[in-house]
């Protein structure tokens, strides 16, 4: 009766461990949940201080933030757009803007990087929304797709005052 | 005013010219950095460890950008470029192969871990008790055994 019980501990300890053991084993490097991540930052490289009164042809600098948890290599291409309150942007739809620059970069899965951004807008505009879209290569149809993610940042840009004659 | 008109016609069909040969050699670069990063995306599908190429082709992007912006040095930071995706290119085949092994390796490795386990169950259902009792006689074989209730007794009526 004994060695019955002895048999079953050992046995179920046996394959606890190894079911264990082989899960974490088939389950290491798998992604449950993908994401790609856009962050703007202000010229800091912090959350914050954002320019928000710039003169025409200023240079704004800023910091944009791009973490892939894609569970693979991704090509981010990210457009710098200047658009207004009517824009419309959400997940799905980009902005139908002007394109002020654009950053490409090649992330392995788990990496992140920080680009330096520095515009400059070359009109005086009010309630102006800096636009940055992320869009992807697709490396199947060879073609950019949006990828639904993207930041704003409202400013107001004015015409720098010359001094009276 | 004719031949005037006519230099600056030339001019600026030139400069057009110069500038989409500028434009179309920087999209040339794109476009291979383009075509080797689709080949990298299937070499990571079979397992390659794609982490130090993507490092190569994200530079080469780096020196496309500093071309745009720097003129001037635009065919140095170009050929730059186009050096990193040659190397990147080449390297793939390898990196494959690499990758392909380490798969392999490691399906062998959970085959065995579940052999093992198999293995060491069947064990246990057999010796296992044996070999439990037998550690455990082994274990308490020092053992010294002492009756302390009859000793007390004993030294009672002594006294």
């Amino acid at each position: 009766m004994i060695d019955e019980e002895v048999k079953a501990i050992i046995l179920a300890i046996i394959i606890i461990v190894g079911v264990f053991s082989i899960a974490q084993m088939i389950s290491t490097g798998r992604i449950v949940e993908p994401f790609s991540a856009l962050g703007l930052l202000g010229p800091k490289m912090k959350i914050g201080d954002y320019p928000r009164n710039v003169l025409v042809n200023q240079t704004i600098n800023l910091y944009l933030f791009v973490d892939n948890h894609e569970g693979h290599l991704m090509y981010y291409v990210i457009y710098a757009k200047l658009g207004n309150k009517s824009t419309v942007i959400n997940e799905n739809i980009s902005a139908n803007a002007p394109i002020l620059d654009k950053y490409e970069v090649i992330l392995p899965h788990g990496e992140n990087i920080t680009i330096p951004v520095s515009l400059r807008i070359q009109r005086p505009y009010r309630n102006a929304r800096l636009i940055f879209e992320m869009w992807i290569y697709d490396p199947v149809n060879e073609t950019l797709r949006y990828h639904g993610r993207w930041v704003q940042l409202w400013m107001n840009i004015t015409a720098p005052v010359t001094p009276a004659e | 005013m004719k031949e005037l008109a006519a230099s600056i016609i030339s001019v600026l069909i030139i400069s057009s010219i110069i500038i989409q040969g500028c434009m179309g050699e920087i999209e040339d670069v794109t476009r291979s950095i383009r075509d080797t990063y689709s080949k990298l995306v299937k070499a990571e599908e079979r397992g390659a460890d794609v982490r130090d190429a993507a490092m190569k082709l994200e530079k080469a992007l780096e020196l496309v950008k500093e071309a745009e912006e720097h003129p001037e040095k635009r065919d140095a930071l170009l050929s730059e470029a186009r050096k990193l995706v040659e190397e990147v290119e080449s390297s793939i085949p390898i990196l494959i192969e690499n990758g392909e092994r380490r798969i392999f390796w490691r399906n062998l490795t959970i085959a065995f871990a579940v052999v093992m386990i198999a293995l060491s169950a069947l064990l246990t259902y057999y010796y296992g008790p044996r070999i439990f009792w037998t550690l455990w006689l082994r274990i308490r074989s020092h053992w010294i055994m002492e009756i302390i209730e009859r000793e007390k007794e004993s030294d009672r009526r002594r006294s």
